[in-house]
């Protein structure tokens, strides 16, 4: 049974109606918050309708007898979706507890994903980790690149497309190949000139500033590693 | 108080509460319809049997008065029996009894706006209003009150849609329509139709919430006094 089928059933007649057709609705409703949501906050107005016929009247309506009409041509979700900002004002009457325990589920999915997208990081920067430079990795060396004595894992040609490809839009408006190489010392401070020229990173964050400090830029380089976390990820042993 | 006659579908051939035996129950409408274009008249009594119930709930509801929408499910019943010779059984016939209804309530609105305007009511000719007619299997004097407060709070809230989300759901609860039949009836999509069901049940909770708060903060007052 889907959405569509549920909103028919539901619209239909009483409901539950005491009998074994409920199941299926009711198992679909287990599942489908929204259409438990939908179902909570009709039925005021459904049982209001309901009410307002007698039962003599009610004969010659149709019922829910665990038949679902086979009327439906599209469905019920396509318009329900460009009604969510009207439903939003709605208060749902399912309990409260249940509410926040998925909005609460949803929390930690966010924050649990972002501490596993850190994690990662730092365990991907410090594998590549040098002294005296920050713990930003070679993702792009169009970026940071290491000094050439350093046992900094290299790329191929290869590998540098592949990463390159797996940039957003915003970062590979600068072709690796055609973007400066960059060393940056830990102390070192850079102009806008040199700002300018860091591709991807420093082009969003800190655009505005006349100089930023490495420190800032590693920072910043970090920050965006979380967006483009399936560089950071990425193994090339 | 009503001023269209009572039609007396016996006098159109058939006979009220026998049913004629060449007629079988299950008979589709269109079938039925048939047999009125073919010459046997009454057959329409069936076709009134199995709509007059929910015709007039819609109606009721719509026009707010029962002698009225009496008269505008009689006046839906003539129209029909009249244009059967015009009708074309491809369309189903219950959505074009449906459509006629419809208009017959607008039609029936506007006569009375403009009759209201020329000359005020008398007085005493209210009819039967909508709360007195409340039918309800509870016949205790609480469960009547009660019913009839339901129906009261119902039909305000109905009055406070859009016009075509009330119809819509007028036909979907009174009149028990599926929801292509609604779309064939108000002669829009079938996603219109939902949509307006939707939207308007949501409405609808969203004014029984207020109208709840009210009747709180009211009732918090007066326990103040």
């Amino acid at each position: 049974m889907n959405c569509d089928q549920v909103f028919d059933v539901l619209t239909r007649g009483p409901f539950p109606t005491g009998t074994a057709c409920d199941t299926p609705v009711e198992a679909h409703l287990r599942v489908c918050p929204e259409c438990r949501r939908l179902a909570d906050a009709l039925r005021p107005a459904l049982e209001l309708f309901q009410e307002a016929i007698s039962p003599e009247e009610s004969r010659d309506l149709p019922g829910y007898w665990c038949s679902v009409g086979a009327e439906r041509t599209q469905p019920l979700v396509s318009y329900a979706r460009e009604m969510e900002p009207k439903r939003a004002k709605l208060r749902p009457m399912q309990p409260v507890g249940q509410s926040r325990g998925f909005s609460a589920l949803s929390a930690w999915g966010l924050a649990a994903a972002l501490a596993l997208g850190v994690t990662l990081g730092s365990l991907v920067s410090t594998r590549w980790s040098l002294d005296g430079y920050s713990t930003v990795p070679p993702i792009n060396d169009s970026h940071v690149v290491v000094r050439p004595d350093d046992d900094q894992p290299r790329f191929t040609p290869t590998e540098r497309k592949l990463l390159a490809g797996m940039h957003t839009a915003a970062c590979t408006r600068h072709q690796p190949s055609q973007a400066p190489r960059y060393t940056v010392g830990q102390q070192q401070v850079l102009g806008t000139a040199d700002l300018d020229n860091l591709a991807c990173c420093t082009e969003c964050h800190n655009a505005n500033s006349d100089s930023v400090s490495s420190y800032a830029t590693v920072a910043v380089s970090q920050s965006c590693r979380i967006c483009h976390k399936d560089q950071a990820t990425l193994s090339f042993d | 108080m009503t001023n269209a006659p009572k039609v007396d579908w016996a006098a159109y051939g058939g006979q009220a509460g026998t049913p004629n035996m060449n007629q079988r129950p299950t008979d589709s409408d269109a079938a039925l319809v048939e047999r009125v274009r073919a010459g046997q008249t009454d057959c329409f009594e069936e076709l009134v049997r199995r709509y007059q119930g929910p015709l007039t709930r819609v109606a009721r509801s719509r026009l707010g008065r029962v002698d009225w929408a009496e008269d505008v499910v009689q006046e839906t019943f003539m129209a029909a029996y009249k244009s059967c010779g015009s009708y074309d059984p491809r369309y189903n016939f219950r959505t074009w009894l449906w459509t006629i209804l419809l208009n017959q309530c607008r039609g029936h609105y506007q006569r009375r706006l403009r009759r209201a305007r020329i000359e005020p009511a008398p007085a005493g000719a209210d009819g039967v209003s909508l709360d007195e007619a409340v039918e309800t299997g509870d016949t205790s004097p609480l469960g009547k009150l009660l019913a009839k407060e339901r129906a009261a709070t119902l039909e305000s809230v109905l009055r406070q849609l859009s016009t075509v989300q009330a119809d819509a759901l007028r036909l979907r609860f009174f009149g028990g329509l599926k929801f292509h039949e609604i779309a064939a009836t108000m002669q829009c999509s079938l996603n219109t139709a939902k949509s307006r069901v939707r939207c308007g049940l949501e409405r609808m909770a969203l004014l029984l919430e207020d109208a709840g708060a009210q009747d709180q903060s009211s009732g918090a007052a007066r326990q103040e006094h």
